[in-house]
């Protein structure tokens, strides 16, 4: 069978899933149900769904995180099976802020964000430069020297933004990234999501419970007995 | 005063050159997994120093060549020496028998090659040291019942020809729990593998799951005071030595079940306490080796044995006090630690235990150039990994984002470990000599040169 992204206007295919299926403790919960979904080049695609629908468990396989029981993930032209160096995808391609966003707390803001650029093999120059960038944008750039464990949850969750967008990613997963701050603190996070996204040309797929934040992605796609439906599109 | 003493080891063909010792052969195996884990070692420490290398390595990547040179050296380096020791005190390496002990050899060095090809592949149990999974642990599993079973069928046990004298009786007597108790091993190894017996990681702490501590050294010492028998001979007048320790570690072993494993936080007095009881054995070790008649050749693996004992039975006390555990726990601090207990002590244990069979052949292991680049590259590898531990407790990136004092450490770091690959490598191929050459099982070519 030959399978060859359909074509969007002019945008190239960065994300494809296809016929993707995933159950838990030998098959006793599934969770995944021939799930298909594309997202295109620069566009922001936004998952809901109930709480347990399987949100996180799609963006781990297309992070190549886990793997499907059965199905395919395409990234950026190609199959994460096929990969030789899946590594490479995780540590150039693809940015992550994870739900319980997963920073060490011992370290400080800065050292979190450049542990990835290190593996990455960036020089540190560079590396501190590319930070300083960031931070500057999320307005952190004076908490650099903090631990983690002395930071707000906004600031946390900024963290984790500016970390998964160190190593500059053509494609950004974002599970829940305000899913653990009030309305008007997630409101303004999500902003410098889509500012930063917008400005660097990044992909974006991101979980939320949010119907008023998804509404601002150019597609919404409802999640629910283990299938995708897209709802709106504002292509 | 002990006097010197010529304890050969080797089987009339051997001397006359027409099979290699199994002794022999079973260190060349030891050794060549020590050099093959080491170059990964030392790949591990360039890799740490410049990070960018890692790109390289594909989906090899650093955490699992890290399992593969942890795994080789436990399996292949610390303990294939052991089956050395092993076809000794079992007699296989004389006679018929000791035709067998190679292809065990083999089939044992064939599961760690398949280990390594699977752990560089991504199979893992979580579990450091009890990385089995899938066909590996079949493989090893049946390699080690491969040992087993020779030692139960081509030893002398079986025939019952051992059992004419009182003291023959109580050798085969000897042999007999040490069969059974060998067979723990496999079993144990097998069930442990599995995650399913008991986590990898401890839920409650985060930390490695563990029992206690005192139970394990007294294990240590069990060890070390069983290696002599079979090896050595007891030289007469000395047994007040012997029956002290024997006693002592009886003593230890009741106070250890007294206690029980329930609650054994290293806060509680009970714990330190307890384990400083160890230090007990800083002197009754060295009495209870003097009370056997050695190989000349051992001399200086003896003295380096006393001096990495004391060294470890110090420190590991010193570090599991409150407060110092506390600071050093995950940090480098431990990993320097660690090469003080299996570079410096258990390494040297087995390589005097080798020295001591191989008798006039252990030459292998007595060239000055190895010994010193061995014992010097442990010791300043320690001292570096403490440095770094210390620096770590109140900076945990320390070791994470490279620095110019971390980058430093860890250049000489690699320098250190550069320097024990060669001593290995030097064992290594002295080994080699031995197995092609058997007229050089009695002095070092080099020696011979220049004498
Ligand atoms: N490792 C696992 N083992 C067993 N079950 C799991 C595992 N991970 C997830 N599940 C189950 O799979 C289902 C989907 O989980 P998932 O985390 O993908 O949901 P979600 O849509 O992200 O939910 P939420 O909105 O609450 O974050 C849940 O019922 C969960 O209990
Ligand atoms: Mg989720």
């Amino acid at each position: 069978m030959s399978l060859s992204p359909p074509n969007n206007g002019q945008r190239a295919i960065a994300v494809r899933a296809l016929d993707l299926w995933k159950s838990y403790d030998d098959g006793a919960v599934t969770v995944l149900q021939g799930i298909d979904l594309e997202c295109f080049e620069g566009r922001s695609v936004a998952l809901c769904g109930p709480s347990g629908c399987g949100k996180s468990t799609l963006l781990h396989l297309i992070a190549g995180l886990d793997q499907p029981d059965r199905g395919r993930v395409w990234v950026n032209g190609s199959e994460l099976d096929r990969r030789r160096n899946l590594l490479n995808l995780l540590r150039h391609e693809i940015g992550i802020v994870f739900q319980l966003h997963n920073l060490i707390p011992d370290l400080t803001l800065e050292e979190n964000c450049l542990i990835p650029a290190v593996a990455a093999g960036t020089n540190p120059h560079a590396a501190r430069q590319r930070l300083g960038e960031l931070a500057e944008r999320t307005g952190l750039h004076k908490r650099l020297k903090h631990r983690v464990q002395k930071l707000s949850g906004g600031e946390r969750q900024r963290t984790a933004l500016c970390r998964a967008l160190m190593n500059r990613p053509k494609i950004l997963l974002a599970d829940e990234p305000t899913g653990s701050l009030d309305e008007r603190t997630g409101g303004m996070v999500f902003d410098l999501l889509l500012e930063l996204v917008n400005a660097e040309g990044v992909t974006l797929l991101m979980s939320t419970h949010d119907r008023a934040l998804a509404s601002r992605c150019d597609r919404i796609v409802e999640m629910h007995d283990g299938r995708a439906n897209e709802t709106v599109c504002v292509l | 005063m002990e006097e010197p003493m010529r304890l050969s080891a080797f089987s009339e063909e051997a001397q006359s050159g027409i099979a290699p010792n199994p002794v022999a052969q079973a260190a060349w195996h030891g050794l060549m997994w020590l050099v093959v884990a080491n170059t990964v070692g030392v790949m591990l420490a360039a890799l740490l120093l410049f990070p960018n290398l890692n790109g390289a390595l594909g989906e090899w990547t650093y955490g699992r060549w890290m399992m593969v040179h942890m795994n080789l050296e436990l399996y292949g380096w610390t303990s294939m020496p052991l089956l050395g020791f092993l076809f000794k005190v079992y007699g296989v390496d004389r006679g018929p028998a000791a035709l067998w002990c190679r292809p065990v050899l083999w089939v044992w060095s064939a599961a760690l090659g398949a280990g390594a090809l699977a752990w560089l592949s991504g199979h893992s149990s979580g579990k450091l040291f009890l990385d089995w999974q899938g066909y590996t642990r079949i493989l090893f599993i049946g390699a080690l019942l491969t040992l087993w079973l020779f030692l139960l069928l081509k030893s002398s046990l079986l025939s019952g020809s051992g059992l004419r004298s009182g003291k023959d009786r109580r050798v085969w007597w000897a042999k007999l729990v040490g069969l059974v108790v060998l067979l723990a091993v496999p079993l144990l190894l097998y069930f442990a593998s599995s995650p399913a017996v008991y986590p990898p990681i401890n839920p409650d702490t985060g930390g490695p799951t563990g029992a206690s501590q005192l139970e394990s050294s007294l294990i240590v010492v069990l060890i070390l005071l069983t290696l002599p028998c079979g090896i050595a001979r007891r030289l007469p007048g000395k047994r007040r030595a012997i029956g002290v320790a024997w006693w002592v570690l009886a003593a230890e072993s009741t106070l250890c079940a007294a206690m029980g494993r329930a609650n054994a936080s290293h806060h509680q007095p009970l714990q330190y306490m307890s384990l400083g009881t160890l230090l007990l054995w800083l002197p009754l070790i060295p009495a209870y080796y003097s009370a056997f008649a050695w190989h000349d050749n051992t001399r200086r693996w003896r003295t380096a044995l006393y001096g990495w004992w004391g060294a470890l039975v110090v420190t590991g006390w010193v570090l599991f006090l409150p407060g110092v555990l506390d600071k050093f726990k995950f940090t480098d601090g431990l990993v320097g630690h660690t090469f003080v207990a299996m570079a410096g002590f258990t390494s040297t244990a087995l390589i005097l235990v080798v020295v001591q069979i191989l008798g006039d052949g252990g030459w292998v292991f007595n060239r000055t150039r190895s010994f010193y680049a061995w014992h010097g590259s442990v010791i300043a590898y320690a001292a570096l990994m403490t440095i770094a531990g210390w620096l770590e407790q109140s900076n945990p990136a320390f070791t994470m984002i490279p620095g110019t004092l971390r980058n430093l450490l860890y250049a000489l770091r690699l320098l250190t470990g550069s320097f024990m690959l060669l001593a290995s490598l030097d064992w290594f191929v002295g080994a080699s000599r031995l197995l092609r050459e058997p007229a050089s099982l009695r002095i070092d070519p080099l020696q011979e040169k220049t004498a």
